[in-house]
């Protein structure tokens, strides 16, 4: 596991794509800090707390980080079967799981520098821009967010290798990851449940991924925390399992 | 020890059966020549024997261990249908990458020694893409070597070299073979190419396996004979016979052939006294496509 892991990062960080997504993710979320469309670190990072630029925030500001970090990890991973290195890779690993997890990890590494860097870089746009960089939740409130959002990434990255082991189609990966990031499944269901007048059906939506993603707050809720970090381990695990399972079935 | 051993192997995709009830034997050491036309069950049955298609019923044994087995995965290198390189990344990058994922100690040495192996190191700054189509082959090549397997399941590794690179890995071939001792399970259209290195070899038509046989059996069977033409075929075959007992002759379109006789010096003075005139004698000998060719019209008409 350990050297797909350590593979997969070398061939991570020496590609294009990887710069490109951390500039271009950076540069839209700056242009947004510079003309005020997310006035606070709060709405930049799409926590609950920003008022009525939650939405704003969540849609566009880590949401579209999150959107940007799927593209990346879809392409990244069907970029092993389109160019047929997978095939190097699994005559030498006979046990699926070991691509699965060094993959997982590698791509749930890249997703936190990632995320780090957009909230290095929005924190001190925003600083230069003389918006408001207050930490409600003070910076132990920032790190258990932050770690969080990384239990987040390992479950939105496996699902991302779910679709694309099971297709083998990066266009799968990057539909998966904008629908998890932009947060249709818990709008669908809210929807749903209030036409039926069902909350319990408005509530499962939480435990989505991206219901799970939009529950992290800089502001520490012990029980939101347990929510998140079993919540997106029960996912990693569903996708690891099915995963694997999807490796076994296809040829490669 | 057999390198590879399946039985009953066969993958079907639908309700086509691409491969059929196969056994098949690599000795270990070998340089198994697996030949078949395109579609015959060839690169389906390499897949199945590295893990990387799964078989629908049978069984494959790598070193008399089932294919599942980490341990003997460890030990193959393989280039299946084309190389498998990223495309953006140097020829040396793909292969440290290859090193790492196989966990070897010095991925970055062993990336020049593969280079150096397979006449690259020139070129392994360039990035995979701008690699002509016979050193992307190379490259292939060089990947499967990583890690030093035991075992080189090879696809058409030849094609698209030039004569000079078909040469070159010839001799990378036959180094790793003999110095190395690496079992090298190879199929290539390049029969007469194949002829050179192979050692034992496997006929695949229609997914089936309809003959494994060793070089030294091929030669047996590959009967050489002296093709002669003169101007009256059926006169010179009773002499022939008469004179020099031969253990078969016959008159053909092309001419006489004369079987067991391998000496053209001998029948080409027989005939010249006996008043022939000879437009041609030489030494015919049957190479491994004749002989692919001739069993494949049998299987055909069968």
């Amino acid at each position: 596991m350990l050297n797909v892991f350590k593979m997969d990062m070398r061939r991570m960080l020496r590609s294009k794509a990887f710069f490109f997504c951390i500039v271009f993710m950076n540069l839209i979320t700056g242009t947004m800090v510079i003309f005020d469309v997310v006035p606070s670190f709060a709405a930049v990072m799409g926590s609950g707390e920003g008022g009525s630029m939650d939405m704003m925030g969540s849609m566009m500001g880590i949401g579209m980080a999150f959107i940007i970090i799927g593209i990346l990890f879809a392409l990244h991973t069907c970029g092993d079967f389109s160019s047929g290195f997978a095939k190097n890779i699994f005559t030498r690993h006979a046990n699926p799981i070991r691509y699965f997890g060094g993959k997982l990890l590698s791509l749930a590494v890249t997703g936190t520098i990632m995320i780090t860097v957009y909230m290095l870089v929005s924190a001190l746009l925003l600083a230069i821009c003389g918006s408001s960089v207050a930490l409600s939740g003070g910076i132990s409130g920032l790190l258990l967010f932050f770690i969080e959002k990384i239990f987040i990434i390992f479950a939105f990255a496996a699902l991302i290798l779910l679709a694309c082991l099971t297709t083998r189609k990066s266009v799968v990966g990057v539909i998966v990851a904008a629908v998890v990031a932009m947060g249709v499944l818990p709008m669908i269901l809210s929807i749903a449940g209030d036409y039926l007048g069902l909350s319990l059906i408005s509530d499962i939506g939480k435990y989505t991924i991206s219901g799970l993603s939009g529950q992290a707050n800089l502001v520490f809720s012990g029980s939101v925390f347990v929510t998140i970090i079993i919540g997106s381990l029960i996912w990693t695990g569903l996708c690891a399992v099915l995963g694997n399972r999807a490796i076994k079935l296809k040829d490669i | 020890m057999e390198a590879i051993s399946t039985k009953a192997l066969s993958k079907s995709y639908g309700t086509k059966k691409a491969v059929d009830n196969i056994d098949l034997v690599v000795p270990e050491g070998a340089i198994y020549g697996f030949i078949g036309r395109n579609g015959a069950g060839k690169t389906t049955t390499q897949k199945m024997v590295c893990g990387l298609a799964h078989p629908t019923s049978g069984s494959v044994t790598l070193f008399g261990k089932p294919v599942g087995a980490q341990d003997v995965r460890e030990q193959i290198g393989v280039l299946i249908e084309q190389p498998a390189l990223f495309s953006d990344l140097s020829a040396y990058e793909n292969l440290v990458l290859q090193g790492l994922s196989i966990g070897i100690k010095n991925p970055k040495d062993q990336a020049m020694k593969s280079l150096e192996m397979v006449e690259l190191k020139e070129a392994a700054k360039r990035k995979a893409k701008h690699l002509s189509l016979g050193m992307k082959q190379r490259l292939g090549v060089a990947l499967a070597m990583m890690g030093s397997p035991k075992l080189l399941v090879l696809d058409e590794p030849i094609n698209g070299l030039d004569p000079q690179g078909i040469i070159e890995m010839r001799g990378v071939f036959e180094r790793l073979n003999r110095e190395m001792g690496v079992t090298i399970f190879i199929s290539s259209h390049i029969l007469g190419e194949l002829s050179r290195v192979a050692t034992h070899y496997g006929i695949i038509h229609d997914g089936q396996l309809i003959q494994q046989i060793s070089a030294a059996e091929l030669s047996e069977r590959s009967r050489d004979y002296l093709q002669i033409k003169v101007d009256d075929s059926e006169k010179a075959r009773l002499l022939i016979e008469e004179k020099m007992n031969p253990s078969e002759c016959s008159v053909h379109e092309d001419g006489l052939r004369v079987f067991g006789i391998k000496n053209s010096r001998d029948v080409n003075e027989l005939l010249w006294r006996s008043g022939f005139a000879v437009d041609e004698i030489y030494l015919h000998q049957q190479d491994l496509e004749e002989y692919f060719l001739r069993l494949m019209g049998g299987v055909q008409v069968a």
